[in-house]
């Protein structure tokens, strides 16, 4: 779906901000894009979208060289939600989105109030101004946004940004029927645990390049110190205890009158990422 | 395209409206009817010099009935330091004595003399008409162009910029970069939104200041005028926005523009100030083109459309490189 | 008093600000050039004439009123008369005499004009001579310059209502308003913080103006001063209702456009066309009105009537700031 070769670029002179990324995403994929501010995460969306020309190297999505893949026919078929939920403040959440679908072919429409329904967004909100909602609901209508075209690719910025996390759990799940269906999903995020939940293969971004690139899995196992912390009860008193993974073939090694947790010791993204590139995701 | 270019005018349409630009419209088309019809005309009026005569003997018995007669020389004295354009004759000794302010050389020659005329009337000769238009007309043809210049200049350029204030404050602009639809018509339906709204107002004003009947000769010729000046003005608020980052400085701009670019060519249009460069002015050349066209002498001259045509399309090539540079903006 | 100096800190970096503040003095500073400027010119004048048609006599003598073109032929004489920016009188040869000729849409001055010229040209050779006594007067373009350093005068006091109106504007904007509110401040020192940078700016901006436009005695330099403070004061707080009743920016900026138009167009219009009676009570309704009587008054030498105006803006001053007060209050209680 997507394949990028040392791709490129500068804001002038003195301002590289990408330096020769290599990536590609295959069809139904959730790829990850995980860095912090300034990383370069935001240019190669917008470049990858076609907001922004004068890149270097090789870029092309649905087989086709990007130069010539920004037509009409490629912006029907993508959805890209923005950081911020960018909307218009006088019309309903009805409104903008009739407005925003207005521009693609009716056979390719998903129902609108059916759409917010799915997003579980308030009824009574429906035909209110958007200057009345609050930051979730703009959110739902941002997503709604998106998702109203049935797009074969999805360019999510920070999806679940600024929701609570029954709706960061919708958007998860919404994000995964997209997946379910086919559609290629390009996530950029600063957010771990979307990362780690949602995508197939993450790639770390830090200064305009890729430090590292695996799927969530792979990248917590090799930098796994294969050990385990056992919370456990003995004699009325509350003990913790951590041994290798391996110790637990032969049952549990040490006295004990009741388990209560067991957690592995496995790094998080966010230590994968400072491990990868010296810094933090903020 | 099309089902594109409507949903985008649609949008456009439902923004105005909300920003309340067409009652603005209609508020000030209401406020210049009334100041014309009701201000302008009634108190534009300029007489020739009052002419007062103390003539206590009464030696001047053949003075114009243009002259008004003073029974003192203080009141004479009186009349005409309330009225320094006034000539006073003394005619107290028997030989009339004129009196006056000074002006400027050539017209105090024309005072003294005017004022000498009126002690020997003749049988009143009028000058020959080769116009068609009478004064009431001018001045109605005159204030209704002004007018209708400074509604565009000035608030035409203000409603663009403050739509696309709004619109870059919502970040919409950024929305509009990944729909399929082309950018160029973001942009055009916008400006025909504006033309349109212009030509209406600009017929409307014409028609009810002007009168059906001497609006329908010169209405075409107007509306033409007035699109090229709607043009320019929407390209350039347009591109201001752009290239601006906020309101606030945007106000500055417009200050400017609005004062210091319209100033020069009021002064040189209604005034005998003519400055050497004025010709080079294009808010000159438009206005004047306006001017014209409301007295029946539309510009003929086809250099004048080429540059305008060049003009417009040199703007609006401009805005779209400033319209994608805004669309790659970060939020 | 801390916080009045980050106020004026912030207001300092503001461009429009700045510019605003800026603004009348430059204006100021070219009305003084203006004032040198020769524009008795103006009233002169014009006449066109058909090359070859007059004799130079008579050239001579229409040159005695005003500046005489030639044309080539009639068309191009009937077209430069016909032309609406110029009020050019055309005049032709006729028998012994001069004809005039007019587009009929000038002016009675042009037309009366045009309508004697020909026994002007007549009797001129004939006239008996008659003693002109011209006497001196004034410079016929002060009346007009005092009207603009007025207006100016009072653009400059008006900016501290700008001041006011962008800084609560832009607190609310970037959610400060919203920290004001929990702050340990009183709603006293709310108000003098706020009152004090528009009132002084724009007083600021008035006395530059001033001293640029005037030379006064110490006498009227003392009157002008208590205009110019009163003045600045009523135009700070209606920036505060500005700023308060803005619900953005642009909005803002509006208020601020209409507010300042009229509070130049209602002194000017009253000034020109000699306001009276109710109307002038009306008038007076609009605190610069009082403003431009009392400027006014100090350029003409006519100092007497300025404590009429001075207590006329004390007054304002007064119902403003209840009126501030008052509502401050009732939205409190609603809230």
């Amino acid at each position: 779906m997507i394949e990028v070769k040392n791709l490129t670029f500068s804001y002038g002179k003195d301002k590289q901000a990408l330096h020769g990324l290599d990536f590609t995403v295959g069809d139904g994929e959730i790829f990850g894009f995980l860095g912090p501010n300034g990383s370069g995460k935001s240019t190669t969306q917008k470049i990858l979208t076609g907001i922004l020309k004068g890149h270097g190297g090789k870029v092309s999505l649905f087989g086709k060289d990007i130069a010539t893949a920004h037509t009409r026919d490629f912006f029907q078929k993508i959805g890209v939600l923005f950081e911020f939920p960018y909307l218009y403040s006088n019309l309903s959440a009805v409104d903008n989105l009739k407005y925003f679908s207005s521009f693609y072919p009716a056979e390719q429409l998903r129902d609108i109030e059916e759409l917010l329904e799915a997003l579980e967004f308030k009824r009574d909100f429906l035909r209110k101004p958007v200057s009345s909602y609050s930051k979730g609901m703009r959110q739902r209508v941002s997503m709604a946004r998106v998702l109203i075209s049935n797009p074969k690719l999805l360019f999510l910025d920070e999806p679940t940004s600024g929701l609570d996390p029954s709706g960061a759990v919708l958007f998860r799940r919404m994000i995964e029927e997209e997946r379910r269906k086919g559609t290629t999903v390009f996530l950029t995020t600063h957010n771990m645990l979307d990362a780690d939940l949602l995508c197939d293969r993450v790639a770390f971004i830090t200064n305009g390049k890729i430090a590292a690139l695996d799927t969530p899995k792979k990248l917590k196992e090799k930098n796994s110190n294969q050990r385990v912390k056992i919370c456990y009860l003995y004699q009325d008193k509350r003990e913790e205890k951590t041994i290798e993974a391996q110790e637990l073939e032969a049952g549990i090694p040490f006295p004990h009158d009741e388990i209560i947790s067991v957690h592995s010791e496995e790094p998080t993204l966010e230590d994968m990422f400072i491990q990868y590139t010296g810094r933090g995701l903020s | 395209m099309w089902k594109d270019f409507i949903s985008l005018f649609k949008k456009d349409c439902q923004m105005m409206i909300a920003g309340k630009f067409f009652l603005l419209a209609v508020g000030s088309l209401l406020l210049y009817t009334l100041f014309i019809n009701f201000g302008y005309i009634k108190f534009m009026k300029a007489e020739l010099y009052h002419v007062y005569l103390y003539d206590p003997l009464g030696t001047q018995p053949q003075a114009s009935n243009l002259i008004y007669p003073v029974i003192s020389l203080k009141e004479l004295e009186q009349a005409l330091v309330t009225d320094t354009t006034s000539i006073g004759i003394d005619a107290g000794s028997g030989a009339p004595d004129i009196i006056l302010y000074y002006g400027s050389e050539k017209v105090d020659r024309h005072r003294a003399d005017y004022a000498r005329s009126l002690l020997y009337p003749d049988n009143g000769y009028t000058a020959k008409t080769v116009g068609v238009n009478t004064p009431e007309l001018k001045q109605r043809k005159e204030i209704t162009c002004e007018l209708l210049f400074i509604e565009i200049v000035a608030v035409g350029f203000l409603g663009i910029a403050s739509v696309l204030f709004k619109e870059k404050q919502m970040g919409v602009i950024r929305v509009h970069a990944v729909l399929p639809l082309k950018k160029s018509l973001f942009i055009l339906s916008k400006i025909v939104i504006f033309l349109s709204a212009d030509l209406i107002f600009a017929a409307l004003m014409t028609v009810f200041n002007i009168g059906v009947a001497d609006t329908i000769h010169i209405l075409p010729a107007v509306l033409v005028q007035t699109a090229i000046l709607s043009l320019v003005m929407a390209l350039a608020g347009f591109g201001c926005t752009m290239v601006l980052n906020d309101f606030k400085q945007f106000s500055l701009a417009y200050l400017v523009i609005a004062v210091f670019a319209a100033t020069p060519v009021f002064l040189a249009a209604n005034t005998s100030i003519k400055m050497a460069w004025i010709g080079w002015h294009p808010f000159y050349q438009i206005y004047m083109g306006l001017k014209n066209a409301y007295f029946g002498t539309p510009v003929t001259d086809p250099v004048y459309y080429i540059c305008s045509a060049c003009g417009i399309a040199a703007l609006f090539m401009v805005i779209q490189i400033a319209f994608r540079k805004e669309m790659g903006k970060e939020g | 008093m801390g916080g009045l100096i980050y106020q004026l800190k912030s207001v300092r970096k503001d461009k429009f600000c700045i510019m605003s503040f800026l603004l009348p003095l430059i204006v100021a500073f070219i009305l003084n050039f203006i004032g040198a400027i020769d524009f008795s010119t103006l009233s002169e004048f014009h006449f066109g004439v058909i090359q070859d048609n007059l004799p130079a006599g008579t050239i001579s003598w229409l040159e005695r009123y005003g500046t005489v073109t030639e044309y080539k032929t009639q068309e191009d004489l009937i077209a430069a008369v016909n032309d609406p920016s110029t009020n050019f009188i055309g005049v032709e040869a006729d028998s012994n005499g001069i004809k005039t000729m007019l587009s009929g849409d000038e002016m009675d001055i042009w037309r009366q004009t045009a309508d004697t010229l020909p026994a002007l040209y007549r009797d001129y050779e004939n006239a008996e001579e008659i003693t002109v006594t011209i006497l001196e007067r004034p410079d016929p373009m002060e009346g007009f310059q005092n009207i603009f350093i007025a207006a100016t005068l009072i653009v400059a006091m008006f900016m501290g209502c700008t001041f006011n109106a962008m800084n609560i504007i832009e607190e609310k904007e970037s959610g400060v308003a919203l920290v004001n509110q929990i702050l340990p401040m009183t709603h006293s020192r709310y108000i003098i913080q706020k009152i004090f940078v528009g009132f002084v700016c724009g007083g600021l901006s008035a006395v530059f103006t001033a001293c640029i436009c005037f030379r006064l005695s110490i006498q009227n330099a003392l009157l002008m001063l208590a205009l110019i403070i009163l003045s600045a004061f009523v135009a700070a707080l209606i920036g505060l209702f500005i700023g308060e009743s803005a619900e953005n920016l642009m909005v803002g900026v509006v208020y601020i456009k209409v507010v300042l138009i009229i509070f130049i167009a209602v002194p000017l219009l009253s000034y020109l066309l000699g306001a009276d009676g109710l109307a002038l009570v009306f008038c007076n309704l609009i605190p610069s009105n009082a403003t431009f009587e009392g400027i006014m008054s100090l350029a003409g030498g006519t100092e007497q009537i300025i404590t009429k105006d001075i207590l006329i803006l004390t007054a304002h001053c007064l119902v403003w700031f209840l009126l501030y007060l008052a509502i401050a209050e009732w939205k409190k209680k609603n809230k």
